[in-house]
């Protein structure tokens, strides 16, 4: 009698809880088509009111006054959808307006909350409408990952020198913020990042520096010259492999010098990664070495160095064709695959 | 005591242990959903807002290949490797595999991507069948074609990781349509997570909604009965099987038909194992295995909304051979892998997740199909009083059905894929249905998986598919040992 009791009990439960589930389903269908009406004529004069703001030099008060006067979640969707297409003056027209209608006091507001949810989504609101330089460099040392991350991620588009720093010193640990997020943003300052970044990589080495060996590859800056060739030398080979990418990246005697010893070094990822090296930077004169390269025991290591031969143009391919007679079979199978490789796939793997 | 009175009394303590078992199982679903409706909410205000087209942009972006095994494809093959050139993603390589067709799939391909034949040879880091030629495309230089004998769909993703060179590998069916963001965000956890090896995102039902050159234009659910009870099977047990164990232990199992990994441990793991029917959660359960066992990263995440479509068997013949194989596929891998149940050095992976996989998955066929036997014995036999048997009933039905509405709860509040109010009708109709014979019929589908598991069998079973498209000519069957044309086990849990 008991477990009959239970069971119906079981039962009713069961039936409020569907009951409810089947509410929740209608009832949010039902929420969400009755908003997304109501939503739909204000969004279509919100947008007409925003694109005439970010194209005209006047500003209209009747448009300013139709966009304060819409719900925040309204301005932010708004906001959101036009201003990735935005650029220069009309992206910084948008700005203005945002800070004039209240959106970034509101989202510098939300930076301040003691919910993580909250201050993710300020960041992301003032990286999308502009502004927060009071509030969001103290959020790069957050609590909370995410919204290190999209501080990071914000300070890409305001390379001020103390952001840099910041930046440029998070390098240390890149998993606070995480290491993409740090070297995509570093990548997006660009010039105003190089005098830190390369005095960092003067004073660091091993894993410290690998993150800003890649930052540093991507901007192909002499002054990282003296950190490359010194960190061809660094005991990691995975520092080695990017210290001889970023080589590549810059060129000069020296550098290419040292990119020719890598080619003996005993770890196969630093080899591949000079003779690719050496194919970037178009060094011809290394095409007999690296014809050599073509019988080292490593497929990585054979494979970049017949791509960085056609890379060379005619003395590579020159190189290249001798090598279809070269009595060692990977050599001239090599060979073969890479000239018979098309154009642009060639090309294209060159840079990998 | 009598006989009748003995076999009463056994059916009695056997009704007794279903009842138990019925307990456990159903509180861990309760466990499951609790942790997925605290990793969506999670997952919701974490991507709310997200600005993704940054990523775009990024010259620090991880590669991908795209590996996608193709067998008698030559209907569709050129629709869905334009597809996946289209997809967003800045640093993205496509290898297609042909394995082995019998019909003009490679012509198809040679004809469309203008592809150049290079010199066959390739480093062979793990082992698959032979391959006869290797083509690069002179119009798309991210696209790489493998011609090789046949050797099923294992042999043809080992063939296609040779030839990758991306940092991550995903791993598709040639006929999954893919959402072109999905990339996008399923990359999101190897670039915040180095523990990350390997993520795995939603798989849907694509039988009834609307697809244009290779892409989901509308969707809808299906009104026919079979593909319907998929849509609502594939919703529960991706947005809340899978989506709680994000937290409770990381999951086991990433789709076959869309999954993505870290190659260098692919290839440290000696890529697929050509001899299983489940060496999508082989994989993964070695990959995870070897992470613990050496000390490094083993997390797997699953991300909800990167999603990729597929077609569902829309028979009962061809669904009971995919429910067959999946069935022998679970036992075989968990068998292969024994040594981690209960085992303490696998963390929460030995411990919680790989039990549950051998109580709640592998063996609750077998459990509900004696309980099920046991309740008609009993009330024949009078040891079971038939108020108790229908309460009974009722709750376990309703509790079924209550779990499937609460997964469509999660699918309305976040995603609300399903537009017209008719469809998310028909979405409460299957899963109100489901559970009356659909459920029994997978129970039995499951049995005969054990049993053929049990006589040794490693046959893949024909599948048919139709096609996404009216237009499109239906597929031939492909034959014996060629099975890169199925999906693996989309869904298991």
């Amino acid at each position: 009698m008991d477990s009959i009791r239970l069971l119906d009990v079981a039962l009713v439960v069961i039936g409020i809880g569907s009951a409810t589930a089947l509410a929740l389903i209608f009832g949010h269908a039902a929420r969400a088509a009755w908003r997304e009406a109501r939503a739909r004529p204000l969004l279509e004069r919100g947008r007409v009111a925003l694109a005439a703001v970010g194209v005209s030099p006047r500003v209209n008060d009747a448009d300013v006054a139709l966009l304060r006067a819409l719900p925040q979640r309204l301005q932010v969707r708004l906001f959101v959808e036009l201003m990735p297409s935005m650029a220069g003056t009309q992206r910084q027209r948008l700005a203005v307006l945002a800070h004039d209608i209240g959106l970034a006091r509101a989202a510098e507001r939300m930076c301040q909350s003691r919910k993580w949810w909250k201050r993710l989504r300020g960041v992301r609101l003032l990286t999308a409408v502009g502004g927060g330089t009071d509030v969001v460099p103290q959020l790069l040392l957050d609590r909370h990952p995410a919204v290190r991350a999209e501080a990071a991620e914000w300070a890409g588009e305001h390379g001020s020198p103390a952001i840099v720093k910041t930046l440029v010193l998070l390098l240390e640990t890149p998993d606070a913020v995480g290491s993409w997020v740090l070297r995509d943003s570093l990548l997006r300052i660009g010039t105003p990042v190089i005098p830190a970044l390369a005095a960092y990589l003067e004073t660091h080495s091993g894993a410290q520096a690998e993150p800003a060996l890649e930052v540093a590859a991507g901007m192909a800056e002499p002054r990282f010259a003296a950190a490359a060739e010194r960190l061809c030398g660094d005991p990691q080979p995975r520092v080695r492999a990017l210290a001889a990418a970023l080589a590549g990246a810059i060129g000069g005697d020296a550098l290419v010098r040292r990119l020719e010893g890598l080619l003996g070094d005993p770890d196969a990822a630093v080899r591949a990664a000079a003779a690719a090296s050496l194919g970037r930077l178009g060094h011809w004169p290394a095409a007999s070495i690296l014809s050599r390269m073509l019988r080292d025991p490593a497929w990585i290591v054979r494979s970049q160095s017949a791509l960085a031969m056609r890379r060379l143009g005619s003395p590579g391919l020159l190189m290249l064709r001798r090598a279809l007679e070269d009595p060692d079979r990977f050599a001239a199978d090599i060979a073969r695959q890479v000239l018979d490789m098309p154009e642009t796939t060639a090309e294209r793997d060159q840079y990998r | 005591m009598s006989a009748s009175e003995i076999a009463a009394w056994v059916l009695v303590k056997l009704e007794l242990a279903i009842l138990v078992y019925f307990l456990v199982v159903n509180g861990w679903y309760f466990i499951l959903l609790v942790s997925a409706s605290l990793e969506m909410r999670r997952h919701a205000l974490l991507s709310r807002g997200q600005a993704r087209w940054k990523m775009l942009g990024s010259r620090v972006v991880p590669g991908i290949s795209m590996l996608a095994p193709a067998y008698n494809e030559a209907a569709t093959i050129g629709e869905s490797v334009r597809a996946l050139l289209a997809l967003y993603y800045p640093n993205l390589e496509v290898v297609v595999v042909n394995d082995g067709s019998r019909d003009e799939t490679m012509a198809v391909m040679i004809d469309q991507f203008d592809l150049a034949p290079i010199h066959p040879i390739f480093p062979r880091r793990v082992s698959s069948a032979e391959v006869v030629a290797l083509y690069r495309s002179r119009t798309h230089p991210n696209l790489v074609v493998v011609d090789k004998k046949n050797g099923g769909k294992a042999d043809a993703l080992n063939a296609g990781l040779n030839l990758a060179t991306g940092e991550l590998v995903c791993a598709i069916d040639a006929d999954t349509l893919i959402e072109p963001d999905a990339l996008i965000r399923m990359v999101r956890p190897f670039i915040d997570d180095d523990k990350v090896i390997a993520a795995g995102g939603t798989i849907r039902i694509a039988n009834a909604s609307r697809v244009e050159s290779g892409r989901i234009m509308e969707t809808r659910v299906p009104r026919r009965a079979i593909p319907g009870f998929q849509v609502v099977e594939y919703l529960r047990a991706f947005l809340f099987g899978r989506l709680g164990w994000n937290r409770l232990g990381g999951n086991l199992i990433i789709s076959g038909a869309f999954g993505l990994f870290r190659r260098d441990l692919m290839l440290a793991a000696g890529g697929y194992l050509h001899e299983t029917v489940g060496e999508d959660m082989e994989l993964v359960l070695r990959l995870r295995r070897i992470g613990y066992e050496q000390g490094g990263a083993h997390r797997v995440d699953f991300i909800p909304d990167p999603v990729a479509w597929t077609e569902a068997p829309s028979s009962l013949r061809v669904l009971s051979r995919q429910r067959d194989r999946w069935q022998r596929g679970l036992a075989d891998v968990l068998w292969r892998h024994r040594g981690l149940f209960l085992n303490p050095r696998y963390g929460r992976m030995g411990t919680i997740v790989y039990p549950y996989f051998v109580f709640n998955e592998m063996l609750a066929p077998v459990v509900e199909f004696v309980g099920l036997v046991g309740v008609i014995l009993g009330l024949v036999l009078g040891a079971i009083n038939w108020p108790f048997a229908i309460l009974f009933f009722l709750t376990a039905y309703g509790l079924g059905a209550l779990l499937t509405l609460t997964a469509l709860v999660l699918e309305e509040m976040n995603f609300h894929r399903y537009h017209t109010f008719g469809d998310r009708v028909m979405l409460v109709v299957w899963a109100l249905l489901e559970n009356l014979g659909y459920r029994q019929l997978t129970v039995l589908w499951r049995l005969k998986g054990m049993w053929n598991y049990l006589r040794g069998s490693q046959q893949w079973g024909k599948m048919e598919r139709k096609g996404f498209t009216a237009t499109q000519k239906p597929r031939p069957e492909p034959g014996p040992g060629a099975d890169a044309t199925d999906a693996g086990s989309k869904v298991r849990a």
